[in-house]
């Protein structure tokens, strides 16, 4: 399985590829640009993305305006599964959960800082982590 | 913050979803099944993953889960959209809002409630079908009729939480313009555990009971369920019920 960290701080990116590198093959990017762009290429080598961990608050393009190209783009090859997004991020305002799961129909969201525990909670939640 | 955040979902469930919901549900009791499905997604996802988040509010998600999940294999074609597996997704989609409307109001959801709808999500999705239907042959028939559906009890002593779920599930799954009678006769003992769930239907379906008899129609009478589900002779449709083609005010259609 493949998952991809977008996270612009260096400490956050580094801890959540440890968490995840025992389940997944991970890549990270640094802001929401690259994030669209590593789902764009893995889609083109065949071999999409299974997570995508996304943090709010990057650089150059937002994680949530990222997240919409990322479905905008999956809206236009609807025969490919939807990657599940966990939004990781320090914001939790209401609005802000509320469009996650709305306009980016993310899969959960995670408050920072991130806990091994609550993300793999989250991860069974999703299917990827079977007792 | 979950506090602001409970008062902008609720404001955002009233305000945006509601008519999503309509929409959806309207399309399809019109047929329209992948349609009214596409449009129940994004605002069930949401309140999935926004309850999900909210601490309290955790067995909403995995109740709309399960009601998403029913509502992803009709839109896939597993299940087959009969008019019973379309009324039950929107009986499935209202008590979501039931149970969102429940915490808000009293703090905590109806479990029991939440339970037996699952209960015949999961037995029209075929997971446990068999179990159910094996079980039901042994503890009820249904028998519909034109005036009133009969539920005919088939075992001696009803106490079990299986078996109150099977007479709850089977009276959910009917339409709420349908009058029930729930017959006794064969039963020799009827929990008051079970009489409680099936009275906590009534303001929703009309049921009425007969044949009651011995430890049965002592423990009924006992602790006062007659007041809520009323004996009837045989042959005879509960007050309150319906004439066919009218729905009551206030029913899920």
């Amino acid at each position: 399985m493949r998952a991809l960290v977008a996270e612009d701080e260096f400490l956050g990116r580094k801890v959540l590829s440890v968490f995840l590198n025992t389940l997944f093959e991970v890549d990270v990017v640094v802001n929401g640009v690259e994030a669209v762009e590593a789902f764009k290429l893995a889609h083109e080598e065949g071999r999409p993305y299974d997570l995508l961990l996304m943090d709010i608050m990057m650089p150059e393009m937002d994680g949530l305006e990222a997240l919409g190209r990322i479905r905008a783009m999956e809206q236009a090859t609807p025969a490919r599964p939807r990657v599940k997004v966990l939004m990781t991020t320090a914001l939790d305002d209401p609005k802000t959960v509320i469009r996650s799961f709305h306009d980016g129909e993310a899969s959960g969201y995670i408050v920072k800082p991130v806990r091994k525990d609550k993300l793999f909670e989250e991860l069974k939640k999703l299917g990827f982590i079977v007792e | 913050m979950s506090d602001a955040l409970a008062e902008e979902f609720f404001a955002e469930v009233s305000d945006k979803y509601y008519p999503q919901v309509l929409e959806g549900l309207e399309r399809l009791g019109a047929g329209e099944v992948a349609e009214g499905i596409e449009i129940l997604a994004r605002p069930l996802h949401t309140i999935k993953g926004v309850t999900g988040f909210m601490p309290g509010f955790e067995a909403a998600s995995q109740f709309t889960h399960k009601v998403e999940s029913f509502l992803k294999k009709l839109q896939a074609g597993t299940l087959e959209h009969s008019a019973d597996n379309i009324s039950l997704a929107g009986h499935g989609v209202n008590s979501v809002f039931a149970v969102i409307e429940q915490i808000r109001d009293q703090g905590a959801p109806d479990m029991a409630e939440i339970e037996a709808v699952c209960e015949v999500l999961l037995a029209a999705s075929g997971e446990g079908q068999a179990q159910a239907q094996g079980a039901q042959a042994k503890c009820l028939a249904v028998e519909p009729a034109p005036a009133a559906t009969v539920l005919r009890v088939l075992c001696p002593r009803i106490h079990m939480k299986s078996q109150a779920d099977q007479i709850v599930g089977a009276i959910l799954a009917l339409p709420q313009t349908t009058a029930v009678v729930l017959d006794v006769s064969a039963a020799k003992s009827f929990g008051s555990g079970v009489w409680e769930d099936i009275a906590a239907l009534c303001g929703m379906w009309t049921i009425g009971v007969r044949g009651l008899s011995g430890a049965c129609r002592e423990n009924f009478y006992a602790w006062d369920f007659d007041t809520l589900i009323k004996p009837v002779p045989d042959g005879a449709v509960p007050d309150g019920a319906v004439p066919e083609g009218e729905v009551p005010e206030g029913a899920a259609r």
